[in-house]
């Protein structure tokens, strides 16, 4: 990617919080990545990590009493935070597509396939192109026989044909941002992997800039160029998706990948990190992984700063920040037992 | 050496179920379970893995007695569980159950502690406070704990507790229906590793049951594929984790990814097309035929049975050298061809 | 599909059936006789007794009267008021069109206003528009309908009288007059059923609003106002299509408070006299043209769901 290219997305300091009556919750915490053109850029974390919260943000669909307070997310160099709403309505479906996670219930269950789809050509003023493009647009998801599957309702339907039908639905304005929150997750393994070569495929031929929000290594390790690891709300490592794995600059990231099972590997004990992520209601001062951290020092109490201590990778980690090598141990792994 | 009777024996086992006729579907029978067979020692872990309507859910049912074959049998320590009168609850009683989603399966009016001692308490034991105790500092929670609502903890913490609850009444049996798989991922390592501590402490025997193939590798010492109500391949786990033989477990195995770009990007493998088939109306002969490559006419005639292929581990394929041929990548000829995308 | 629709038309005739077993039953048991009404109170004498009982077959046994009954009932004959004297169809015949127009009146209006407003409060939710639609209706439900009626008509009266007539005229007659007639009792029996299909589209739609499907068309650009009343209602249709099913229970009870109230010839008013005055033919008759319309109204709508929601339909 030239440096010259503009990136599709670029999203810079990005915070939405959460104000309610029990406290307030900064569910994405100063966040800043971009996505280029053909690229696929990966958000992973766990539950509270804030990387859905940061895809419905991008799209401005955050529900009350969620607020996205400050920052900016270009898309093709427009503040999309800056737009009135009915201009941020005529993005939403051509220049940027959400594709959500369950395709379960993503449909609606009261009209056809095709209907819904044609709500989205409508949407945008381009009836003239229904029932072609709609047809076009299914048999380029893989659907045997769109004419008929246009007429059909999704409870007729299985899992993975939902899911194609939902990016079916994304790809229709060939839009130059994709985003997938969790687009596999609720499938089937096997067909898992059909709807991953497929999503590949179409990014690839179409040059979609695809954000992909996960929290399976596996499914980022084969699709995502970078990743941008999130904790608590923050970005805590940025990095190509190679030295992601394989020299990952933050205790959280290194505990995480060597905790995964593989199937590679024997039956065996795990390393595991202990703790569990905190409660974003009550986030501790510092570095918010200090808790569960087998590196933490006094200084992890001021929190610390996203840096690059290599080119393209950034890491938020006092100690990591000094170069110290994160692969052995202090001590022996600490499986403590509490939860 | 004499022949150690193992402590579960499941012979063709089967659960069908009648469904009416509704809005939406017609009449049928539903083969959720067709004709299943397996051993376990005591201390072992048997891995279950298959995905949507193969019927491991139904199969974690009938083995704990919550469900009753429509045909075969059930054997716990040499004695079918479904006998008559006191001995077949009594065995019945020996096995227990943790399940996937742990807000779910604890009483929310009820406080932990409660929930942990209701299998003493169905056995009239009258103080259960100390065992209580004891067996939540086992599961790694501090026993104060046993005084908090479901709903105060932390879906770890739940599932640590539905463990403990499992285990107090010291059970021969622990069926894992899908027990980590709605925990965050670094959550499941620690409930992983605990699982295989507790067993190697109590001598207790798993059946785990997952959709996920490498969550069952970490933990099993067998590993048993099942699709469609029927089970297609079983081995030791290190041997299946080596040389899977069934197309479906290569298939299987191949897209369980792994979190390693170079290894995963580096894979080209056998990518499945088309959707599993309705349990309601499995294919003639082999059901895995409509989606395998290698599929040939006698696979549409006759279901393959399930044979050993050296050393404990049984196949059920027509095709003898079915892994050798989808590692070369090759196609039957008119059987649908791999779809190669790395 | 047809097929399930014919079902569903036969289970309502077995209800139906079921329904003039239990009107009848209800009828044969009120005490006393419907003879000692014709024949009156003083000095009758045995035989008297007998010869009535005998012409209006109240010697047969229960079973045979009742399929007598029903065959007549079938053919629209419900035999002669010995109260009024007049043939009992005949009456009927008079006041049902005033309470079907009331009721059809009603329920046009109840949905009309009711579904918007709860998409409204709905879309609002806990916000101010919604706080106000529900607290108005919230009164105007918690206050009974006879209380009601009399509060309307009391004030009416006074207000304009000649804008408001309170006696009832018949629209062949004069139409103007007979819409002014119409007005007050109108008002008073749509109040509390707006009322309550307004809070139960509002639920209806609070739940349909949540699910993952309505970001989906958010996201993908579609108008907010499209996606609330046609998107997200279809689904929330269902559920409050089958409580307007049972309002319309509540509505026949309602009518006849409000026809007494403003003496309207209507069934309901029909039926109180009749009661008043032991007109036992009266008295079942309307009691089966109340039950067979509610059965008739519920059918329809348990006909409707596999119309509103493509997953009821057989594949």
């Amino acid at each position: 990617m030239s440096a010259v290219t503009q990136p599709v997305l670029r999203v810079d300091r990005l915070t939405t919080r959460f104000r309610t009556g029990y406290g307030t919750v900064t569910a994405v915490d100063d966040v800043s990545f971009t996505v280029g053109r053909g690229e696929t850029l990966g958000l992973v974390g766990e539950s509270g990590s804030g990387k859905s919260v940061t895809a419905m943000s991008v799209l401005r669909l955050v529900a009350p009493p969620g607020r996205t307070e400050s920052g900016s997310v270009e898309l093709n160099g427009v503040n999309l935070l800056a737009l009135d709403e009915e201009k941020m309505r005529e993005v939403r479906g051509t220049q940027a597509s959400l594709v959500f996670q369950n395709p379960m219930t993503a449909l609606n269950p009261v009209f056809s396939v095709g209907w819904q789809m044609g709500e989205v050509l409508d949407a945008h003023g381009r009836t003239a192109r229904k029932p072609a493009a709609i047809h076009s647009a299914l048999a380029d998801v893989g659907m045997p026989d769109p004419v008929r599957q246009a007429a059909s309702y999704p409870h007729q339907m299985s899992g993975g044909m939902r899911q194609r039908v939902v990016i079916a639905m994304g790809m229709l304005n060939d839009p130059q941002l994709l985003i997938a929150d969790e687009p596999t997750t609720a499938l089937d393994v096997t067909i898992q992997a059909q709807v991953l070569d497929l999503m590949k495929k179409l990014t690839h031929e179409h040059g979609t800039a695809l954000l992909l929000i996960t929290h399976n290594m596996g499914v980022i390790a084969r699709m995502c160029d970078r990743v941008a690891v999130m904790y608590a709300g923050e970005i805590v490592e940025q990095a190509p998706v190679r030295e992601l794995f394989a020299d990952s600059r933050h205790p959280y990231t290194r505990g995480l990948l060597r905790s995964i099972p593989r199937i590679d590997q024997p039956r065996g004990q795990l390393p595991t990190l202990p703790g569990a992520p905190p409660d974003m209601a009550a986030l501790p001062r510092g570095c918010r992984f200090r808790e569960r951290c087998a590196f933490a020092q006094v200084r992890c109490g001021a929190h610390p700063e996203l840096k690059e201590v290599a080119p393209g990778h950034f890491t938020r980690c006092w100690v990591a920040q000094d170069g110290v090598p994160l692969g052995a141990q202090p001590g022996p792994a600490r499986e403590t037992a509490h939860a | 050496m004499p022949e150690v009777k193992p402590l579960l024996e499941v012979r063709g086992v089967q659960r069908h179920f009648r469904i009416r006729a509704a809005a939406g579907h017609p009449a049928g029978t539903l083969r959720a379970v067709d004709g299943v067979s397996l051993t376990l020692g005591a201390g072992e872990t048997l891995g279950v893995v298959g995905e949507s309507g193969c019927g491991k859910s139904t199969l974690a049912r009938l083995i704990v007695g919550l469900l009753e074959p429509t045909a075969g049998s059930i054997h716990l320590d040499g004695g079918d569980i479904w006998e008559a009168g006191a001995a077949g609850r009594e065995r019945r009683r020996q096995f227990q159950m943790v399940f996937q989603n742990p807000a779910g399966s604890m009483n929310p009016r009820r406080t932990l502690g409660a929930s942990v001692a209701e299998p003493l308490q169905a056995r009239g034991v009258r103080r259960t406070d100390e065992e209580v105790a004891r067996m939540l500092a086992l599961v790694g929670l501090n026993p104060k704990m046993a005084l908090r609502m479901p709903h105060q903890m932390s879906g770890g913490q739940q599932q640590r507790a539905s463990i403990a609850r499992a285990l107090i009444a010291n059970p021969k049996l622990v069926v894992h229906d899908e027990a980590v798989a709605s925990l965050d991922i670094s959550l499941q390592a620690q409930i992983l590793n605990l699982l295989v501590d507790l067993q190697a402490r109590l001598g207790t025997s798993y059946v785990f049951i997952s959709h996920d193939l490498a969550a069952v590798q970490a933990i099993s010492h067998r590993v048993m594929v099942m699709y469609l109500g029927e089970v297609v391949e079983t081995a030791a786990a290190s041997v299946f984790a080596a040389q899977p033989r069934h197309p479906y477990s290569i298939a299987l195995r191949n897209a369980t990814l792994l979190p390693d770009p170079v290894v995963e990007r580096g894979r080209s493998g056998l990518v499945l097309r088309g959707d599993v088939p309705s349990p309601m109306n499995p294919p003639s002969g082999c059901r895995f035929r409509t989606r395998c490559p290698l599929a040939t006419e006698r696979c549409a005639a006759t279901a393959p049975p399930l044979q050993d292929s050296g050393g404990g581990h049984l196949v059920a394929c027509h095709v003898p050298d079915a892994a050798e041929r989808l590692a070369r990548g090759d196609a039957a000829a008119g059987g649908t061809p791999a779809q190669v995308f790395a | 599909m047809t097929r399930l629709l014919l079902a569903r038309l036969g289970a309502m005739f077995s209800v139906l059936l079921a329904v003039s077993v239990l009107v009848f039953a209800m009828g044969s048991l009120i005490p006393g006789d419907l003879t000692s009404v014709i024949v009156g109170q003083e000095g009758a004498t045995e035989e008297q007794f007998a010869k009535v009982r005998a012409d209006l077959g109240l010697d047969q046994p229960l079973p045979v009267q009742y399929v007598r009954w029903l065959g007549n009932a079938l053919r629209g004959d419900f035999g002669t008021s010995p109260i009024t004297g007049r043939s009992v169809t005949a009456d009927l015949a008079q006041q049902i069109p005033v309470s079907v127009e009331l009721a059809l009146l009603c329920l046009f209006f109840s949905t009309a206003l009711g579904l918007p407003a709860g998409v409204l409060a709905a879309v609002h939710a806990n916000r101010r528009l919604d706080v106000l639609i529900r607290s108005q209706l919230l009164v105007a439900f918690s206050v009974p309908t006879f209380v009601v009626g009399i509060l309307v008509l009391l004030v009416g009266s006074r207000l304009a009288p000649d804008l408001f007539r309170v006696s009832f005229t018949a629209w062949s007659q004069d139409p103007g007059a007979h819409i002014r007639s119409m007005v007050m009792p109108l008002l008073t029996i749509t109040l509390p059923i707006t009322a309550m299909t307004m809070q139960m589209t509002r639920s209806a739609m609070l739940e349909v609003l949540g699910d993952p499907f309505i970001v989906t068309a958010r996201a993908s650009g579609v108008r907010l106002q499209r996606i609330y009343y046609l998107h997200a209602l279809r689904n929330a249709l269902p559920p409050i299509v089958t409580f307007i099913g049972f309002q319309f229970g509540v509505m026949l009870g309602g009518l006849i408070v409000v026809e007494q109230i403003f003496s309207l010839p209507g069934l309901g008013r029909g039926m109180l006299e009749a009661i008043a005055t032991r007109d036992y033919p009266m008295v079942t008759a309307t009691t089966l043209v109340f039950a067979v319309s509610f059965v008739f109204i519920n059918a329809l709508v348990d006909m409707l769901y596999p119309v509103l929601d493509p997953r009821q339909r057989p594949r």
